[in-house]
């Protein structure tokens, strides 16, 4: 309990540095704090393949993927706030979100779930690949044309801009 | 851990509001899309604690199926993100030569 | 060879899907034996793979299975609505090759995006859904991109891309709430433990209410509802011209057909039915008010877009299937006919031009102009037009449903945008002096794809019949039967 209560406070002090610094390297970092702390959460929740993977994907690959566009573009600094429009909407966005929030956890927070007794090896590699290539066998399929489709998109679109 | 899950449910939206915020908030389109990622990251936590909940596989099937369409849409964005900014950069130059004649 | 029960593997009944996703791939491996400048060839194997595919759909035709433990379904509803995204598929290749530059990645994902579509009507798994909204939408992202050179262009897909991953974000979280809620992620499951009492604990209760609420704000911003349609004006017209008809009709075709058979086929429609209708109200009185100030034909479109996903939210929740999937194919027709327009008659394929570069169109072009004015006119839903039968079935239904009131605000949203078309169609008609638009010669494909608009306008204006006796057959056959 004591150490769920530290990995959750550091993990949204985290979130929250992530969203509030200027410097988009900074933010990065944050973020793969943030990844990390999530990884050992998940392996307390006896997600302990997940738990790698997301340590290995996430906190590796994507964010190392993210710092050098960081890098390749310098767009560290302020100078780079041009994205989508949305200004107009922030008030209106604030509001709705503090509101959903609000809503969020007072339907969650009235509800007390303990775990159930987990069957043997819940979360370890075979129990997940058993279930990968059975029973969710199809989705599993289609993630390979997602994968297809995402490369050779962004190969053909980096490529034709030469 | 003998845990309520409640607490996991209630970190996941925390976690969630805190990226919704900063998609809202930020106008660099990289912390927005990071923004995006921890929404995604928060949602698998919650998952990951039903699923731990229910003592059932579907939930960290669930969360492997979008760490791997994370994977994929972080290359899709990160591709969009350079080539917008190469199009903004050549757009610059050539205001700048038109300038110059 | 025999493939173990517990695998539940039937490839038949997703062949279809199968089948155009694995021409996509086959249209890479051929791009290697071109030449760059050759590979607008690469159209004809596309629309075979897209012929194959509607081959393989018609053999499935009154089949009702499943298979893949529940991942999947094919049954008259999937099967009707793969053909209605066949067509459009088929449509935009032949407006592509209007693009400028073309390379073998911009068939493949179209072709790609297309298996995504389908396999949303087609998903009887949160999942499945789940992966196919992904699938469409990261093709949809690049082909967006996928204009060298055009600024506009890239920004808009950035937009669309957040947007579409924010979007994603409150669909995964919906899901997330309804699993925790049935511990199920079928439709099967969910529906099997809503009708067995799984929720007689109050918390469950609760977190299906939540689930709902945000898988609704998920799909609503793929379907362009109202509060969530903010991306789409600028994304539409920054896009290449036959990437957003296709997005215009394709992707909220394919979120349609996800949400119907989510809401009918799991949950109670007393859950559903208020925030739908909320919705349905918001979407059609906002979309015909800010309709009227556009003067880009791209945009105006757009905000059209926005109106029509109302039209389809009133059958939503009038139970209106049929006159919903006629209206979707008779807004297939018109929507990407006058995008076909748009394109055939733009310099750069990415320009939809401004509301006066059209004065006088007609004298100039007699044949396109009045094909134009005649898709506006349907869009503006004047008789004998498929757009005024589709509008009138919509509304026979929400007055039959006793739900008078959506019937009066439809019409008045009809009465409102009716100014917004029919100034296009006075601009078509004005004499101008000076020669705008108009290249020559025009663009072969685009103006194929006009013609076959009109004809399909025509078609379901004039001959309803022939349209609404298969549908009818589709929608009375869901594998999955609603819950009453």
């Amino acid at each position: 309990m004591i150490l769920f209560g530290i990995l959750a406070l550091l993990a949204l002090v985290f979130a929250v540095f992530m969203v509030a610094t200027r410097n988009a390297v900074h933010s990065a970092l944050f973020l793969i704090g943030n990844f990390v702390i999530l990884a050992i959460l998940y392996i307390t929740l006896g997600a302990e393949f997940l738990g790698l993977a997301q340590i290995l994907v996430y906190a590796g690959a994507v964010m190392v993927l993210f710092l050098f566009v960081i890098a390749y573009l310098s767009a560290g600094t302020e100078a780079s706030e041009t994205g989508p429009a949305l200004a107009w909407q922030l008030p209106l966005g604030i509001a709705a979100g503090v509101l959903s929030l609000g809503l969020l956890l007072w339907g969650t927070l009235g509800a007390v779930l303990t775990p159930t007794a987990a069957p043997p090896h819940f979360g370890s590699l075979a129990f997940l690949g058993r279930a990968l290539f059975t029973t969710y066998l199809f989705p599993f399929e289609i993630t390979a044309f997602l994968l297809l489709a995402a490369l050779v998109g962004v190969v053909v679109l980096v490529r034709d801009e030469r | 851990m003998n845990t309520n899950l409640t607490y996991y449910l209630v970190l996941g939206i925390c976690l969630f509001a805190v990226g919704t915020a900063g998609v809202l908030v930020r106008k660099n389109p990289l912390v927005m899309f990071m923004s995006v990622e921890l929404m995604w990251n928060a949602v698998n936590l919650i998952f990951l604690a039903f699923s731990r909940y229910l003592a059932d596989a579907a939930g960290q099937v669930f969360v492997f199926l979008v760490i791997t369409v994370a994977a994929a849409e972080v290359a899709t964005g990160l591709g969009i993100i350079v080539v917008v900014f190469r199009r903004r950069r050549s757009l610059d130059a050539d205001r700048l030569s038109a300038l110059k004649e | 060879m025999h493939i173990p029960a517990v695998y539940d593997v039937n490839l038949s009944i997703v062949s279809p899907e199968l089948a155009l996703g694995l021409v996509g791939v086959l249209v890479l491996i051929l791009d290697l034996f071109l030449r760059d400048e050759e590979a607008r060839w690469l159209v004809v194997p596309s629309i075979a793979g897209v012929v194959l595919s509607g081959v393989y759909a018609a053999g499935l035709w009154g089949q009702a299975a499943t298979a893949f433990h529940g991942a999947v379904v094919v049954d008259p509803f999937s099967l009707g609505f793969d053909f209605l995204f066949l067509t459009v598929i088929l449509l935009t290749l032949l407006l592509s090759l209007r693009l400028p530059k073309l390379s073998s990645g911009h068939f493949a994902l179209l072709l790609w995006a297309g298996t995504g579509m389908m396999l949303l009507a087609a998903a009887s798994s949160l999942m499945t859904l789940f992966l196919g909204v992904e699938l469409l939408s990261i093709s949809l992202y690049l082909l967006v991109a996928l204009a060298p050179g055009n600024a506009a262009a890239g920004e808009a897909a950035l937009k669309y891309f957040i947007l579409g991953a924010f979007a994603t974000g409150f669909l995964l979280l919906g899901i997330a709430f309804l699993y925790g809620s049935t511990g199920a992620v079928t439709l099967f499951g969910i529906q099997k433990a809503l009708s067995g009492g799984a929720l007689n604990l109050p918390h469950a209760f609760t977190f299906l209410k939540v689930g709902l609420a945000l898988f609704l704000v998920g799909l609503g911003f793929k379907l362009a509802l109202v509060p969530f349609q903010v991306w789409v004006p600028d994304v539409y017209q920054g896009a290449p011209t036959p990437i957003t008809a296709f997005m215009s009709v394709g992707t909220k075709a394919a979120a349609f057909a996800a949400l119907l058979r989510s809401l009918y086929g799991i949950i109670p429609p007393g859950g559903w039915i208020p925030a739908l209708t909320v919705l349905a109200v918001a979407t059609l009185l906002v979309g015909s008010l800010l309709i009227l100030r556009q003067t880009n034909l791209k945009r105006l479109l757009a905000y059209s877009g926005i109106v029509n996903a109302g039209y389809l939210l009133v059958a939503l929740v009038s139970f209106g299937l049929v006159p919903a999937a006629y209206y979707l194919a008779a807004y297939t027709f018109m929507n990407l006919g006058a995008f076909a327009g748009i394109a055939a008659l733009s310099k750069d394929a990415e320009e939809g031009a401004e509301l006066p570069a059209y004065r006088g169109l007609a004298y100039r072009r007699p044949w396109l102009g009045a094909s134009l004015a005649f898709l506006f006119l349907s869009l503006a839903s004047i008789p004998p037009t498929g757009g005024f039968t589709g509008k009138f079935l919509i509304l026979l239904s929400a007055v039959a449903s006793n739900h008078a009131y959506l019937a009066v605000i439809l019409v008045a949203a009809t009465a409102i945008s009716l100014f917004a078309y029919l100034r296009v169609v006075v601009a078509l008609f004005t004499p101008a002096e000076e020669a705008g638009l108009a290249p020559r010669p025009l663009p072969a494909g685009a103006v194929v794809v006009v013609g076959i608009g009109v004809l399909g306008v025509l078609a379901t204006g004039i001959l309803p019949h022939l349209f609404l006796i298969p549908i009818s057959s589709m929608t009375h056959l869901f594998t999955i039967s609603p819950v009453p």
